[in-house]
């Protein structure tokens, strides 16, 4: 197991470097000894079942998903159905969440929103995760002139202006008929994991010169190997705690990216969409800023514990 | 002892008080300083070069022209004292008055001819210089090619197309060696003295004398401005002849003013100080002005519109412009007039002005709006003829017009785009529309929001099927309106020809007596209201937050603000 | 090591180019022009203005005068603002963006790292869950509505600073914890993860067992080990805070430089696009490379030249 590669080493004499003659590379029998991936991943899950904070934030993911596919269903009202003679109407039985500007049920509205919303929030979550670590783990673990290259690339992507690339990106899918949340996907996938692959990187530098690191890497096991079971685990509280900030922050891009004209369009609206368009109207209808704003709030506390189980069940060094 | 010196106690603080009462004015002397929001950061504060609202909005403060709008929109002697017009209306001389500038140097006829033709130099590219093609000449002279220090015709081959050669990569005019075009010469504005200016026109134009007060057409010193052509990014360069004089501005936030002890009108003005911001963001405006920091903001929340208009804190003040959906006529089903006008019945535009819009917007059933006068003293063009072409919510006629096209009920009516400019008051009229098309119609449409870059790209290159569109008059006359419309016009924008109607245009700019000249452009409007190319909505109002303290506050309906009459009470 | 930082400084040099290059050439695919407007300009004056400019030259000798220009240091005039240049507007905006970055930095910083490290030392405590609880908040809570609650509270509701503005001590507080809020949680969340981490290894087992007080094993030996994450995140985020943020400079009416990035681009004001953006590029690879320093400073294990595996 990964931890006690770190202990054997840490405890017992470590290998004079210049004595010891690395196993080939080839050699399948000696990785063996990072552990069986079996119990690794039924550890983690038994884990992540005791965390009590975990579990509700499990569950609550698992009923705002039930509400998005549910909820506008069973609804008596249509999240387009206007009523020109009840716009703004306070939250009352028949609206639990009041009415829109064009007299829309907000809670039909914010229902339907989510369905948007939480597909952005995790599709990008998950790109951000598989980009970024990816990315970075390579760039750290490569080092020298590697990394100064893929490092340089993430540096002139967060140079050049977001705002040209996205506008651009709705000249291109103009009239392509592809799924306007596809679009949203490919504009966040493209700039969202640079923060991700920058702390990941920081991370593995330093990790990487740890002992336990530096021993799978004279038994011989693979890079790719030493990256991803051995690296990438020990980082995974930064891992985790940047991938679930960004699912509020990727919720409020698309948002914004549906100003620019990318994305479903109206009426149809995400959360985002329905927390910034209620915030102008905030002084006299504060409800319609405050239920999409709390649905928002309710999706990262839910993401965030269940990712600070995650990341109990799967960091190697918290475990007993 | 002690008795007395409580005695005298009292006395002193008796006396004191009612002293004291007496002391203080019986009415406390109001100073004469306002703080206005202009939203946004000016592009320039050169007159030549200004373009829109905000920088007229400056210029017009400390800027005097040879006429001055007064409150009710009607132009006024300014600089120039008087004037005389020739029958053809294309002859004005113009008799000025003793105005300074505020570097001390008199105001000359010269000043103006200058000014007018720096405007139109082509080097200095001025944006709005074609405010200035009613001027003999002025336009020529704009187009004109720089060959050295001479300007040139552009020359053309037999067909009449200018020509044109590379040079570089670029594509570069042919001047036409034999067409010299001398400005000191070949452009209808001379001073025939330092106090007498003589201008000849293009062809008749009615409002010329509205014209003249515009900011394109202020005068500029020439003796600072010739010598330095970056006068005006530096405030301590800024000569000017106005109300007011600009002391600071600090960019992206504020620009101050104080009264011009040089301007010729002082006594007429009260304010000693303006303090212009720019504050972009509405809500903000907003607290700024409910915390005292702001007295006046050219914008208002909508959402907070009604709530501010009944307790007194906002104003709505007519705005010469409309609000509609224009149509690609060169596009199915849109080509067919009949479509085009059951789209136009089928919405309830009072519904829109009143639940969505809420600022005290009128339905528009016509295209020309409220506010522009007709031939007659008094008169309005939209009242003079015919007030609406059209039923607000026709639902019946819209229906039976879509079955005599083909589509009854809106069977087999194709899908089809609405496009618009992201804003939420557009999204909120796209969505209520898109339901009314749908709920009377039985028609669908998909909304599709656009960048600003992008959208004006669609729109120019007819590449959208129905738009959002609004124009504002930039002169108060119909003609900035309808003429907008002729084949192929700049702002036509829909694709849309009609041979009458650009003849009736073409009539109108060439009729001087006024009678006859409305009576065209009443035919033209109905031509264009006919043949529904445009699908009005609302005529549109200007709102602005506004303290009960401040009096006589003017916005005229081309949304320009003047404080050379305000005062604060 | 000098061999690195020279091989560094030319690897930034080049990112800034191909910043510019880039965002030159993206920018000009962009549907319509800085003349475009809903009244349109009549041809010949949109040829006399780009003539003015030099629009109308061929693209590829716009580009390598533009280039020129840039190695001089000249960013040219501002297409929008006529009486303006760019380098005028950055000499403007920045500062003002920059003052009130440093303070939104200070208090991202001075709040974030200690609420992190509290909550680490409180594991699961209510003073733990407490201090996540407000830093979750921070984030889920996007700036746009921090900033009019912010206002709303403290200008409008207690009368305790001006609602906008710029120029006083006071009209900086509410902008600052606008920008500092998400950074604010970002850290805190940041610093008690790394520092849950750290103090289960063993060197701080072995502090402990020396009998070190508790402060020195925070201070001496497990601050250092967290400040790597927290170290990444500030590169970007300097160079972002001190640039300026659309948004609040927008609600609280301050004159930075951050209302460029996007209306120069609204505008299609070419020169100030790239004259914001290649700013803002080489702030952000120089505080990139600080941050490399420091990690060598921070951690001296971790090593930028290759090593020789033999």
């Amino acid at each position: 197991m990964a931890a006690q590669t770190a202990w054997q080493f840490k405890e017992g004499v470590a290998p004079d470097a210049g004595s010891f003659v690395p196993a080939p590379k080839d050699s399948g029998e000696l990785q063996q000894i990072a552990g069986r991936s079996t119990t690794y991943w039924s550890d983690a899950i038994r884990r992540i079942r005791r965390n009590k904070l975990a579990v509700v934030g499990f569950w609550i993911i698992i009923a705002l998903f039930v509400v998005a596919i549910v909820g506008p269903m069973v609804s008596p009202y249509s999240y387009e159905d206007q009523d020109l003679d009840n716009t703004f109407q306070s939250p009352t039985l028949r609206h639990p969440f009041g009415t829109d500007q064009l007299g829309r049920d907000q809670m039909t509205r914010v229902m339907y929103g989510s369905r948007i919303s939480l597909a952005v929030g995790i599709v990008c979550a998950a790109l951000n995760f598989l980009i970024g670590v990816t990315y970075g783990g390579i760039s750290a673990y490569f080092g020298g002139r590697v990394d100064d290259i893929m490092m340089r690339i993430v540096d002139i992507l967060y140079g050049i202006p977001t705002l040209i690339i996205v506008i651009l990106l709705t000249v291109l899918f103009k009239d392509k008929g592809v799924n306007p949340l596809v679009n949203v996907f490919i504009a966040i996938g493209l700039t969202y994991w640079l923060p991700m692959a920058r702390i990941v990187r920081g991370e593995i530098l330093s990790l990487k010169e740890r002992e336990f690191a530096l021993a799978a890497k004279t038994i011989g096991a693979p890079n790719n190997r030493i990256l991803f079971r051995h690296l990438i685990p020990n980082a995974m509280g930064p891992i985790i705690v940047t991938v679930t900030l960004e699912i509020p922050a990727a919720i409020f891009t698309e948002a914004f990216l549906s100003y620019i004209g990318l994305g479903v369009s109206a009426p149809v609206a995400s959360w985002g969409v329905l927390a910034s368009d209620g915030t102008e109207a905030i002084r006299s209808f504060p409800y319609l800023v405050l239920f999409p704003a709390l649905a928002i709030s309710l999706t990262m506390f839910a993401f965030n514990f269940l990712g600070d189980g995650l990341r109990d069940a799967l960091d190697p060094r918290l475990r007993q | 002892m002690r008795k007395a010196l409580s005695l005298v106690l009292i006395l002193v603080v008796v006396v004191s008080f009612f002293g004291g009462l007496s002391v203080v004015p019986s009415a406390k002397a109001v100073a004469q300083e306002v703080t206005y929001n202009l939203a946004t950061e000016p592009a320039t504060i050169d007159p030549a070069l200004s373009q829109g609202i905000p920088e007229a909005n400056i210029i017009l403060q400390v800027f005097d022209g040879l006429t001055r709008i007064d409150n009710k929109n009607m132009p006024q002697p300014a600089i120039a004292k008087s004037w005389t017009i020739s029958k053809d209306l294309k002859t004005y001389v113009f008799t000025l008055r003793d105005a300074y500038w505020t570097n001390g140097t008199p105001v000359t006829a010269y000043d103006f001819e200058y000014a007018w033709k720096r405007a139109l130099t082509p080097e200095l590219a001025a944006a709005y210089a074609y405010q200035l093609y009613y001027v003999y000449g002025g336009e020529a002279f704009n187009t004109s090619i720089k060959v050295g220090s001479k300007y040139y015709v552009q020359a053309v081959d037999a067909k009449g197309n200018p020509l044109t050669k590379k040079v570089g990569g670029k594509d570069v005019p042919v001047p036409d060696m034999a067409k010299e075009i001398d400005p000191s010469k070949n452009i209808g504005v001379r001073a025939l003295n330092a106090k007498t200016l003589k201008v000849y026109l293009q062809s008749p134009t009615v409002y010329f004398l509205n014209l003249t007060a515009f900011p394109t057409l202020m005068p500029v010193c020439k003796a600072v401005v010739s010598k330095n052509d970056k006068w005006a990014s530096d405030v301590t360069n800024f000569v000017t002849d106005g109300p007011f004089k600009v002391t600071q501005w600090s960019h992206n936030e504020k620009m101050v003013f104080v009264n011009n002890p040089t301007y010729w009108d002082k006594s007429k003005v009260k304010l000693t100080k303006i303090t212009y911001y720019m504050v972009e963001d509405e809500s903000t405006a907003l607290s700024m002005f409910q915390s005292g920091q702001l007295d006046a903001s050219a914008t208002v929340p909508i959402s907070e519109l009604p709530k501010l208009v009944a307790s007194g804190d906002a104003q709505i003040l007519p705005y010469l412009g409309t609000y509609y959906y224009m149509f690609n006529v060169t596009k199915k089903p849109f080509n067919d007039v009949r479509v085009r006008k059951a789209l136009t019945l089928a919405i309830n535009r009072k519904g829109i002005t009143q639940s969505i819009t809420q600022g005290g917007q009128v339905p528009a059933l016509a295209y020309v709006p409220y506010g522009i006068a007709d031939a007659l003293p008094g008169s309005d063009f939209r009242k003079a003829s015919q007030v609406s072409f059209y039923k607000d919510n026709d639902i019946a006629t819209a229906k039976a017009l879509l079955a005599q096209a083909g589509y009854p009920n809106g069977k087999g009516f194709p899908a089809f785009t609405l496009l618009y400019n992201t804003s939420q008051a557009h999204k909120s009229i796209a969505e209520a529309i898109q339901q009314m098309w749908k709920k009377n119609l039985g028609i669908t449409c998909t909304l599709k929001n656009e960048e600003w870059g992008v959208y004006l790209d669609d729109r120019t290159n007819l590449n959208y099927t129905v738009a959002r569109a609004g124009w504002i008059g930039d002169y108060m006359d119909p003609n900035t309106f309808l003429d907008m419309f002729v084949t192929n016009g700049g702002n036509n924008g829909t694709g849309w020809s009609n041979k009458s109607y650009d003849a009736l245009i073409a009539k109108a700019k060439a009729t001087t007596d006024p009678k006859a000249r409305m009576a065209t452009l009443h035919a033209a409007e109905k031509i264009l209201m006919t043949d529904m190319p445009i699908l009005p909505i609302y005529y549109y109002t200007n709102t602005v937050l506004l303290k009960k303290s401040i009096k006589n506050f003017y916005q005229s309906t081309l949304g320009f603000v003047d404080w050379k009459n305000a005062y604060m009470g | 090591m000098l061999k690195f930082i020279l091989q560094r400084v030319l690897s930034m040099i080049l990112v800034v180019l191909i910043v510019a290059s880039a965002t030159f050439f993206m920018m000009r695919l962009l549907p319509s022009g800085p003349f475009s407007r809903e009244k349109k300009l009549p041809a010949q004056i949109i040829k006399n203005l780009e003539a003015r400019y030099h629009l109308d030259d061929p693209l590829w000798k716009q580009y390598v005068d533009y280039m020129k220009n840039l190695l001089r240091g000249d960013l040219g005039p501002s297409f929008k603002y006529t009486d303006r240049t760019v380098n005028n507007i950055i000499n403007d905006g920045f500062p003002v963006s920059a003052a009130l970055g440093v303070v939104a930095v200070i208090l991202a910083v001075g709040i974030g790292i200690p609420l992190g490290i509290w909550g680490a030392l409180k594991q699961n405590g209510w003073q733990d869950n407490l201090v996540m609880f407000v830093a979750l908040l921070g984030v889920s809570v996007p700036n746009f509505i921090m900033a009019v609650l912010l206002m709303f509270i403290f200008a409008l509701g207690l009368h305790l600073v001006p609602a906008a503005g710029w120029g006083s001590i006071k009209q900086i507080i509410l902008p600052a914890f606008t920008l500092a809020g998400y950074p604010i949680a970002f850290l805190a969340r940041l610093v008690r993860s790394s520092m849950l981490e750290v103090l289960r290894q063993e060197y701080i087992t072995t502090a402990r067992a020396k009998g070190l007080s508790e402060r020195l094993v925070i201070f001496r030996h497990a601050l250092r080990n967290i400040l790597i994450p927290v170290v990444t995140v500030l590169g970007p985020l300097i160079a972002a805070v001190f640039t300026g943020s659309f948004v609040v400079e927008k609600i609280f009416a301050i004159p930075g430089l951050g209302r460029y990035y996007v209306t120069s681009i609204n505008d299609r004001d070419y020169t100030t696009i790239l004259g914001v953006t290649i700013f803002y590029s080489a702030l952000l690879v120089f505080l990139n490379f600080m941050v490399d320093l420091t990690y060598a400073w921070l951690d001296p294990r971790i090593r930028y030249v290759e090593r020789k595996v033999s």
